[in-house]
């Protein structure tokens, strides 16, 4: 899968699980698997965490659009880390 | 567009975006679009959004400014720390935040000295539910700070 692709998945699918959080057949599967008090419980705290996807997506955004095009000159330009900066580290393959 | 510019634009976004989801002109915005029920649930769920937007803006900002996250010529990230004043700093500031998000009443008094009575009291609710984004991006900043990847992990060496 290109990178398009993954980002269609991975913005499509943030924003799906949102969507799903926020629907009613959600909270009333809950309840029925559950019973009404686990249910309605869990649904609640389920639903007041849609914070949670909605902070990804906007982090996700600054990610994509303005640190992946940050560049170690860039970094090594003064802009961010000037002082005492620590050898790179990859920290994704 | 530049870095610096697309730096602006994200954070300008956000930052409108807090009290613009709270305003009656947007509520009644969503309300014309959507229907009365529909654009009353899309306003209030946009308004509700607190950590959403703070705890974005304090994240990034620290993986920016203290972690130094960036992009490698091959196209993976890398980190580029800054060094332990940078990480001091971050972490008074985020204990700073904590006590005047935990101090609801305190702050909404000292803003009502300066501001509308209400407006004084909106901005300090709004505080008050930031914390959690606070909490967050400090666990993770502790965490960033306490669990680092052994000297071994990074390079993955080759399968052969």
């Amino acid at each position: 899968m290109n990178r398009w692709g993954k980002r269609v998945l991975f913005y499509g699918g943030t924003l799906a699980v949102v969507v799903l959080m926020c629907q009613d057949f959600v909270r009333r599967a809950h309840i029925a698997v559950l019973g009404d008090s686990a249910g309605g419980s869990l649904y609640s705290f389920v639903r007041t965490n849609v914070e949670a996807p909605i902070s990804i997506i906007f982090i996700a955004l600054y990610l994509d659009l303005v640190l992946g095009r940050r560049h170690a000159s860039d970094v090594a330009a003064g802009d961010g880390p000037a002082t005492d900066p620590a050898p790179a580290v990859e920290v994704d393959a | 567009m530049n870095l610096t510019m697309r730096r602006v634009v994200w954070v300008a976004a956000l930052v409108a975006a807090m009290p613009l989801s709270g305003w009656a002109g947007t509520y009644a915005g969503w309300r014309a679009v959507l229907g009365e029920a529909a654009g009353t649930a899309m306003a209030v769920f946009w308004d509700l959004q607190v950590e959403s937007y703070v705890t974005a803006l304090l994240l990034v900002g620290i993986l920016e400014l203290v972690y130094g996250l960036h992009r490698r010529g091959d196209g993976r990230w890398a980190v580029a720390r800054r060094g332990g004043g940078a990480h001091i700093l971050a972490y008074a500031g985020l204990l700073v935040l904590v006590a005047v998000c935990s101090a609801e009443g305190p702050v909404r008094d000292i803003l009502q000295l300066a501001l509308p009575h209400d407006i004084g009291a909106s901005v300090a609710h709004y505080l008050r539910r930031s914390l959690e984004a606070v909490l967050t991006v400090g666990g993770l900043m502790l965490f960033l700070d306490l669990v680092r990847p052994g000297p071994f992990a990074h390079p993955t060496p080759p399968h052969t």
